[in-house]
């Protein structure tokens, strides 16, 4: 074999490798994933206003985002070597599912001292909403990380 | 972890090349995407894929029914040892050209 054909079987490897980081950094969960998951959120924190078991209802809380997994890796075309899915490049996420739940703590704790009636309820709505707006924006900054350290 | 140089003649093929690459940086991949980026008609990436099969390099899984009917693409541990110890042949040859070229300058 010569050099040339040592390059040029370089070169497709990196295109070819190139084409699934690009998929996957363009994907996007979609709009029914974002709404269940808020849902989710607030139907728990609701819960809690009501009196149920607390243990019970965040379990029930991770079985149902578990489920949710379902549904969408079928509508994924690729899923990346978990090589490439480091901390590095994934802690957007983490530092959003981090900041989402320190709003909940946070705002559930104010509204108590506060004396605010279903202070579980608002602090849910507050959370939910951070998921949503910062979903996004997560999202996008994953994406520009995995594409640059491809 | 560095893989240890050498070269497969069944991987350098430049179209199964492409296939084995792209699986490479995946966990798993959808086949109607795999034949989409490289630019392969049905035919001619099934018929690539089950040579590979063959080899024990890529696992194939079908999900679903009807419509919803999925076929994911897996490289398997042997195809991906022999992936990163064909890349590495062929960075070792890049790399003995370029040494070459630069002691001749």
């Amino acid at each position: 074999m010569d050099t040339d054909d040592a390059r040029a079987g370089m070169a497709g490897i990196e295109a070819a490798q190139g084409q699934a980081v690009r998929e996957a950094a363009s994907w996007r969960w979609p709009r029914w994933y974002l709404a269940a998951t808020a849902a989710l959120m607030l139907g728990t924190a609701i819960a809690m206003d009501v009196g149920q078991d607390p243990a019970l209802l965040i379990l029930a809380y991770c079985c149902s985002v578990s489920l949710l997994q379902i549904p969408l890796t079928a509508r994924m075309r690729v899923r990346l070597h978990r090589s490439r899915v480091t901390f590095g490049v994934n802690w957007p996420l983490a530092a959003l599912l981090v900041a989402v739940a320190g709003v909940y703590v946070l705002a559930r704790v104010a509204l108590d001292a506060a004396g605010a009636p279903a202070p579980s309820t608002l602090a849910g709505l507050l959370m939910a909403g951070a998921y949503a707006a910062g979903l996004p924006l997560a999202q996008r900054m994953t994406a520009r990380r995995l594409v640059a350290a491809s | 972890m560095s893989a240890v140089p050498e070269f497969d003649e069944l991987i350098h093929a430049p179209t199964r090349l492409s296939i084995v690459a792209l699986l490479a940086a995946t966990e798993w991949a959808d086949f109607t995407f795999t034949r989409d980026s490289l630019g392969m008609s049905d035919s001619a990436l099934s018929k690539q894929i089950a040579t590979l099969e063959q080899a024990g390099y890529v696992s194939v899984r079908k999900t679903g029914a009807g419509r919803s009917r999925r076929t994911h693409l897996r490289l398997s541990a042997t195809g991906r040892r022999a992936f990163r110890a064909h890349a590495a042949a062929l960075r070792q040859i890049i790399a003995a050209a370029d040494a070459a070229d630069a002691a001749a300058r």
